[in-house]
């Protein structure tokens, strides 16, 4: 029943505990603060038209990007002030989700 | 030949060019797969000669795309009852030699003709899925079916215990009624189970991925938690059913068939299995069997968030649902899968008149930034809202740690546990002494002229003070504190004693769960 095994140790706020990990835990991600500067899309899809170019000054409201998605087209839309620096996806690209489309500065 | 016997004869006749399903070419398709016929599979898991068919010579009704020149025997589905281990079922069963099984109004009619029996009759419901889905020739007919499977599902959900079998694919929508159901097995290399099927995932988002990788039965067993039960061939699992269904009750006003009582087996010795250092694991399956009757303990979802262990055993004959923290795994902790899981085993028992036991040993729950964002907040209290809303006898034993949050929400007498019970050594307490100490004597440690000696000091003052059962005995949280040899006496007086618990919830249409 309880031959030599060798454990793991997992901490937790009440002490150090000797266990073994399950697949889930071994391979969660760490936690990435998200990057306010990066215009990232939330879903997969098609680029259908980039609107804008590097070096251009955009305010809230303006239109970036149509984005298809799920038969839909949207409106990638700028939330707020700044300069476009760089444009990460070209017309007619498949993107995958939580894909940086856009760095702005 | 009397007119009579042509008449049988000619029944004979039908009932062969039905029963054969999809052909022989169809039936090899079937076999290379390595998976056995509709009617292999139904033979095989029930009692012997118990089959009873009906709906045999149901036609389908599409009429749209060169349908209504085809004909596909039963509309590729097996509806019938039986018998597993003497108990009544109902059962249907997709053949994918017809039509790949796909799912059409006649089809599906079928299936809730047999659902609506199992629900009126008090009787389990079995379905072995293996479809392509839904029969796209006939539409929106299609769909209706499956919203009336569905539907139905819901309506017996807790009334009769519904078992879904996954022998082959089941995509789309189709997924849906075996994830409403009690109980759902799955084979490996066999079933698949996805909303989107690998191609659409290629075709929309360019990703590559096997069908066994997205859906198949380790992925649902392991990952997702949609499975309870995973076997490696159909016979294993139809091992499994019949053992499930010898264990459970047949309906909610109809208690679980009884065994004879038995002891547990003498290798399992209840006092050499937990070690006195809380920090040392051990296997807590061990202690299950070393109080079940013959150590024979069904395990429920064994590898899906392995930190909870949940699953039926028997004492003195009758069936008791066991949740138990797994040391083993990740210390025991709680965290988002472990607390769905014991959840819904837990409103499972409730619903079906089992009692529960619970065996507690945890460090409480799993600190993260991934298990915050995942909801930890309303997982967890999933499992406060079952315990709480049990009405069925519930038996809790300390057996080591029970800190913090975890204290609560592992069947406390504050949550309406009927007995709770507390090995010699069991620590209660709100937090870690180390955290605990450095708030309650910061002053004092700060003050002193060796911080750190002080804080060692406070640390083990505190653990003295309350890493033990007596303060919770104190306050009749613990109603006994017991040898761990005693742990089954005191479990079999009080699954005795409550056998006629009447405790009612306030009249509601229905409580509203964090779902």
């Amino acid at each position: 029943m309880s031959e030599e095994k060798k454990y793991e140790t997992l901490e937790t706020a009440y002490g150090t505990f000797q266990t073994t990990y399950n697949k889930m835990y071994r391979e969660r991600k760490p936690w990435v603060p998200a990057n306010p500067k990066n215009i990232v899309c939330h879903i997969p899809g098609t680029i259908v038209k980039v609107m804008v170019k590097e070096g251009d000054q955009v305010k809230p409201g303006d239109l970036l990007i149509l984005f298809k998605a799920m038969k839909m087209n949207n409106n990638v839309v700028a939330q707020k002030a700044g300069t476009i620096k760089k444009i990460c996806v070209k017309a007619g690209e498949n993107v995958k989700n939580h894909t940086v489309l856009i760095e702005m500065e | 030949m009397s007119v009579e016997d042509k008449k049988v004869l000619e029944l004979q006749q039908r009932i062969e060019k039905i029963a054969v399903g999809g052909g022989e070419k169809a039936i090899e398709k079937q076999k290379a797969m390595g998976k056995l016929t509709a009617r292999e599979r139904i033979i095989a898991l029930l009692d012997p000669d118990s089959f009873h068919e009906y709906d045999l010579f149901v036609e389908h009704d599409g009429r749209d795309f060169g349908m209504q020149d085809k004909s596909l025997p039963g509309d590729g589905v097996i509806i019938g009852t039986g018998s597993i281990c003497g108990s009544p079922i109902a059962i249907f069963a997709q053949d994918f030699t017809v039509a790949g099984g796909s799912l059409g109004f006649m089809h599906a009619r079928k299936i809730t003709k047999i659902m609506d029996y199992a629900l009126n009759m008090r009787i389990p419901l079995i379905g072995i899925n293996d479809s392509g889905g839904a029969r796209i020739q006939e539409g929106v007919n299609a769909l209706a079916g499956y919203g009336e499977i569905f539907f139905r599902n819901t309506l017996s959900s807790g009334v009769i215990p519904q078992i879904s079998v996954i022998l082959g694919p089941c995509a789309g929508g189709a997924v849906y009624s075996p994830a409403l159901t009690d109980f759902v097995f799955v084979v490996e290399n066999i079933s698949k189970m996805f909303i989107t099927g690998p191609e659409v995932i290629k075709t929309v988002l360019g990703e590559e991925i096997s069908m066994e990788e997205l859906g198949g039965a380790r992925v649902h067993s392991e990952q997702t938690g949609n499975a309870h039960f995973f076997a490696t061939s159909e016979e294993e699992c139809f091992g499994q059913i019949r053992k499930l269904i010898s264990m459970i009750p047949p309906a909610n006003n109809i208690p679980a068939p009884k065994a004879a009582p038995a002891d547990p087996q003498p290798q399992y010795d209840i006092t050499s299995i937990v070690p006195a250092d809380p920090t040392v694991p051990y296997d807590v399956r061990d202690v299950i069997k070393a109080l079940v009757d013959g150590s024979d303990f069904l395990e429920v979802m064994e590898l899906f968030a392995a930190n909870i262990v949940v699953g039926f055993g028997r004492i003195d004959g009758e069936t008791v649902g066991f949740i138990a923290n797994q040391p083993m795994v990740l210390a025991g902790v709680l965290d988002c899968d472990s607390s769905d899981k014991a959840a819904r085993f837990i409103r499972f028992c409730d619903a079906f008149g089992i009692p529960i036991v619970t065996l507690e040993d945890l460090p409480g729950y799993l600190p993260g930034i991934d298990q915050e964002h995942a909801g930890v907040i309303r997982h967890g209290a999933k499992m406060l809202y079952a315990y709480s809303e049990a009405t069925v006898p519930s038996i809790t034993v300390i057996l080591r740690k029970a800190y913090g949050g975890g204290y609560i929400a592992m069947g406390s007498r504050h949550l309406r546990a009927d007995f709770v019970f507390a090995w010699p050594n069991a620590e209660i307490a709100v937090m870690g002494p180390e955290g605990a100490a450095n708030i309650i004597f910061r002053k004092e440690i700060m003050g002193a002229e060796d911080p750190a000696k002080m804080r060692e000091q406070k640390i083990q003052e505190y653990k003295e003070k309350f890493a033990n059962p007596y303060v919770a005995a104190s306050r009749g949280y613990i109603d006994s504190v017991i040898a761990p040899s005693d742990t089954r006496k005191f479990i079999q007086h009080a699954l005795h004693v409550a056998a006629h618990k009447s405790r009612h919830q306030p009249a509601k249409k229905h409580g509203n769960p964090p779902f």
